[in-house]
């Protein structure tokens, strides 16, 4: 395997580019700051006296003790709370100034979206930048654009759901984010309509001490089926950065939503998102969670079930290297009777890094007839390397079925003898069984991503092994 | 909602400074309460804000409905008000010592001659002789103290005494020691403290049982065992406490070098009842077995805290908890497996299984595990859920009855706890006594279904 091209440790997408901002950038949250993010956006006043409500309340809610001490570093003075990129949105990658249109070759885009994608936005800093549909998408009704795009253009549709899953006062994060948000993505999926390709957002962080707080809104209607996909990365500095994004998502009566992160940030982004979906009835809601890059990532995806027979899956991959703290885990609400949830989450830690699993299973009254199953493994790779489980049930129903089961464990030396009695190396038989160990969630990825995830986990193995 | 104001010792009810101080007993006792007094004073009380105690109803819980004894309830250290323990005592069939202990006040201690003569020590704290007394400060607290809350500090302020148990290095003791306690009195707190320190290579059993009257009471205890290198001790607690009895008790054992712990908890008593039971594994080698049954019903909250702290390498714990709720009762399982960074090659397993047999009962199941060292092996396993209808399917094809059933499944539940139970002796009162709360349920049951 050849050796990254980049020193920078296993990270390798830590570039940054050279960018005017349209406005100039202030650091620091205030109320002017607020004022003047919904005012270069032109925005309707409900959205503005939202933004301020959420200000106050970010400032009055005190940090979770388990937060606190997770990120004793953080100091909200020191980041940009809005960073305008000069150009205006545009639907080709040829059209964007050359230093991004370089980025984002690097990172794949372009091509990816001619291959596989049915829509591509892409956010850089506070704003998307770059937004193109695939040609069809929206005769089928379909609506996909950047979130300040929709709040212009469908406005009601966006009145009716916004900060509806996640209203600001739900953590002091979500407040944040409902205060300082731009960018992200919505979705409107019409009755009946299966949009068969992914669509997929890429976000990028550029700048040092940067705040990302991208707020994405996807609504299925009934019986819709859609996939969405993200994927995120940041330059490397030695100052942190705030990424901090809402998700809601709505799948109404018989739709499916498959929600797909792959988190590769830089060893310096705190990853601090609020995800929730809601799930009526018969309907699914599946969240596929990849998180490998960040400093600290505290990200816990949850499905409502509201309606009868609905269903809540998450599958997560979290790997936590030197320096990394990946806080992640799920948390699924059965509020109505016959629901049923799936949670399946693999961790690695390696030199040093630290992995959490931190869940809820609840069961409402009246949630008759619930399955819930629960599994987290860990791997833990050497020995200066951390891994821990807490995994919380609240059962308020007598017939519901809820199990849990977790295992941590290195790699077996018996597993590792027997390989490398078939020729393998160390490094390459450690390699093999590590992926082995994520395969359960690597083969709900699509093709594409499946391979770059198994990649990324090769390289993060391979700098560090011998 | 109120919010009501915890200054205890402003309190006319809850005088714990004049407890403190009408209490009697050795200078170092005295000076020891004093100590923790102050300590109390500068604690607050928990709230269930506080994740150790969440799911409990602590926010509701006012000292102030109580009130601590003092001399003139409890009567001078070594007089005998009720000695004997009566049928508590004679259930745990054969023992090498027994003790009872009525209001946290040791008031009958005997033990065999032959144990005398192997120079193992059964004894009131405050009763004992000089010698003894030197033996008790150095341990008292030594373990504790690292599980210290506010009720822990507490029971310190108002230490009555309590039991010392000392089993000398090699010694062997054959027939299980027994602690008998019982409290009664209306709106009282009693403070419970015993302490075992079992040498090298020695071997003993030790069955402590909680008993209280109906009346409405707190009940503190601390139970800290110290088990010594290659030592062997099987510890067996039976919690069937009155049915208006708040208890909160922690149990705390220390495990040295090859020592090897092996405890059972059934809890079936209590309005409310509280046990953190926690190991800590000190050096190489040391093992541990820790299972419990609990079985609420009425309105009772059954509530377990556990920790598996593994502090060198090599070491092994393992831990099953069983319960059923039924009616309006809740249970709390939260545990917690630690395995230090210098924990290598250790293994750690831990199983919480519950069935719940009511609409309005609830279980909450949190088995947690914070893992510093890679070469180890671990996991854990939780479970709630009702009875298996394929089970009940099968019984009802075998022309069994639903009530009957239940009965066989909610017992057979059990039965794999109580055969494996860390003594034996007690295993048919405390299967009688599971059986007794059954049928209460299946009572209830009938009048369900003429109802309907």
């Amino acid at each position: 395997m050849a050796k990254p091209d980049i020193d920078l440790g296993a990270y390798k997408l830590g570039w940054s580019d050279k960018v005017d901002y349209a406005i100039e950038p202030k650091k620091g949250l205030n109320s002017q700051v607020v004022q003047e993010i919904s005012h270069s956006k032109s925005e309707p006043k409900w959205m503005t006296d939202f933004r301020m409500k959420s200000l106050e309340r970010f400032e009055k809610k005190p940090m979770l003790p388990w937060f606190s001490e997770n990120m004793p570093d953080i100091d909200f003075n020191d980041i940009y709370y809005y960073l305008k990129p000069t150009n205006k949105q545009v639907s080709e990658w040829d059209d964007l100034p050359s230093e991004m249109k370089t980025t984002y070759e690097r990172l794949g885009l372009p091509e990816a979206e001619q291959k596989y994608l049915a829509g591509v936005t892409a956010q850089y800093e506070s704003e998307v930048v770059m937004h193109k549909n695939m040609a069809g998408l929206e005769e089928k009704g379909i609506i996909f654009c950047s979130m300040d795009e929709a709040l212009r253009n469908h406005e009601d549709l966006v009145k009716e759901h916004f900060a509806t899953i996640i209203p600001p006062g739900d953590n002091k994060f979500a407040a944040l984010n409902s205060a300082v948000w731009s960018g992200g993505s919505f979705i409107y999926v019409p009755p009946g309509v299966d949009v068969g390709m992914p669509l997929q957002a890429y976000f990028r962080i550029n700048s040092e001490n940067a705040g990302q707080f991208e707020r994405t809104l996807i609504i299925a209607d009934e019986g819709a089926n859609v996939h969405y996909v993200e994927g995120c990365s940041a330059p490397v500095y030695t100052t942190d950065s705030l990424h901090s994004a809402v998700v809601e998502l709505v799948a109404k009566k018989g739709a499916t939503i498959q929600y797909t992160t792959i988190q590769n940030w830089s060893p310096n982004v705190y990853n601090l998102v609020t995800k929730r979906a809601e799930a009526q009835e018969e309907a699914t809601v599946k969240w596929v969670d990849g998180n490998l890059g960040s400093k600290l990532t505290m990200k816990y995806p949850a499905v409502v079930m509201t309606g009868p027979k609905a269903h809540g899956e998450v599958l997560s991959v979290a790997y936590a290297g030197k320096d990394q703290h990946q806080d992640a885990g799920a948390k699924m609400t059965h509020a109505a009777p016959e629901t049923t949830s799936v949670i399946d989450s693999k961790s690695i830690s390696k030199d040093g890094g630290r992995t959490t699993y931190r869940g809820l299973v609840r069961v409402e009254d009246g949630a008759t007839n619930v399955k819930s199953h629960v599994r987290c493994d860990a791997l833990i790779l050497d020995e200066d390397s951390r891994s821990d489980t807490y995994p919380y049930m609240e059962v308020e129903e007598k017939d519901a079925r809820i199990g849990h089961e977790a295992t941590v464990s290195k790699v077996g030396d018996a597993q590792l003898f027997y390989l490398m009695s078939r020729g393998l190396s160390e490094h390459q038989a450690t390699a093999m069984i590590v992926n082995g160990f994520i395969e359960p969630v690597v083969s709900v990825l699509p093709m594409e991503y499946a391979v770059e995830l198994t990649r990324l986990i090769e390289v993060n193995m391979e700098d560090s092994v011998g | 909602m109120t919010v009501q104001s915890t200054q205890v010792s402003k309190s006319p009810k809850f005088d714990v400074d004049n407890a403190s101080k009408s209490l009697s007993g050795p200078q170092w006792l005295k000076d020891r309460r004093e100590k923790y007094l102050e300590l109390f004073h500068n604690e607050s009380f928990p709230t269930t804000e506080q994740e150790i105690w969440r799911y409990t109803d602590i926010n509701s819980f006012d000292i102030n409905n109580y009130r601590p004894l003092t001399v003139s309830d409890l009567g001078e250290p070594g007089e005998k008000k009720s000695p004997g323990g009566g049928v508590v005592a004679a259930e745990a069939g054969k023992n090498s010592a027994l003790v009872v202990v009525r209001d946290g006040r040791v008031v009958h201690c005997k033990l065999s001659d032959e144990l005398i003569a192997k120079g193992v020590i059964v004894s009131g704290i405050v009763e004992a002789q000089d010698d003894v007394q030197e033996k008790i400060q150095e341990r008292i607290g030594k373990i504790s103290d690292e599980s210290s809350d506010t009720f822990i500090l507490l029971n310190e302020a108002l230490s009555v005494g309590g039991t010392f148990i000392h089993v000398p290095k090699s010694v062997v003791v054959e027939e299980p020691i027994v602690i008998v306690h019982w409290s009664e009195g209306s709106q009282v707190a009693v403070f419970d403290r015993t302490i075992v320190d079992v040498e090298t290579n020695a071997q003993v059993s030790i069955i402590e049982r909680f008993e209280s009257s109906d009346e409405e009471m707190f009940i503190s205890s601390i139970t800290e065992v110290l088990v010594g290198q290659n030592a062997n001790v099987k510890f067996l607690t039976s919690q069937e406490d009155g049915k208006n009895t708040t208890h909160i008790g922690l149990h705390r054992t220390h495990v040295k070098r090859d020592g090897r712990f092996e405890s059972s908890t059934v809890s079936l008593g209590g309005k409310y009842s509280r046990l953190r039971c926690e190991v800590a594994l000190l050096e190489q080698g040391a093992n541990s077995d820790v299972m419990a049954v609990y079985y609420g019903n009425n309105d009772q909250l059954l509530d377990f805290r556990t920790l598996q702290d593994h502090r060198a390498e090599n070491t092994t714990s393992n831990l099953l908890f069983k319960g059923a709720v039924e009616d309006e009762s809740r249970s709390v399982y939260s545990g917690m497996v630690h395995l230090r960074e210098q924990a290598q090659r250790s293994q750690a397993f831990q199983t919480n299984r519950n069935l719940v047999l009511d609409h309005g009962a609830h279980a909450e199941s949190i088995p947690n595990l914070m893992i510093e060292a890679n070469d180890v092996k671990c996991s854990h396993g939780s479970t709630v859920g009702p009875i298996d209808e394929e089970q009940m399917y099968y019984l009802a094809t075998r022309g069994v009855s639903p009530q009957d059933a239940e009965k066989l499944i909610v017992l057979g539940f059990f039965e794999d706890v109580f055969n494996r139970l860390s003594i034996p002796a007690l295993v048919e009162p405390l299967r009688r006594s599971v059986n007794e709360k059954i049928s209460t349920l299946l009572v209830r049951r009938e009048d369900e279904q003429v109802a309907k």
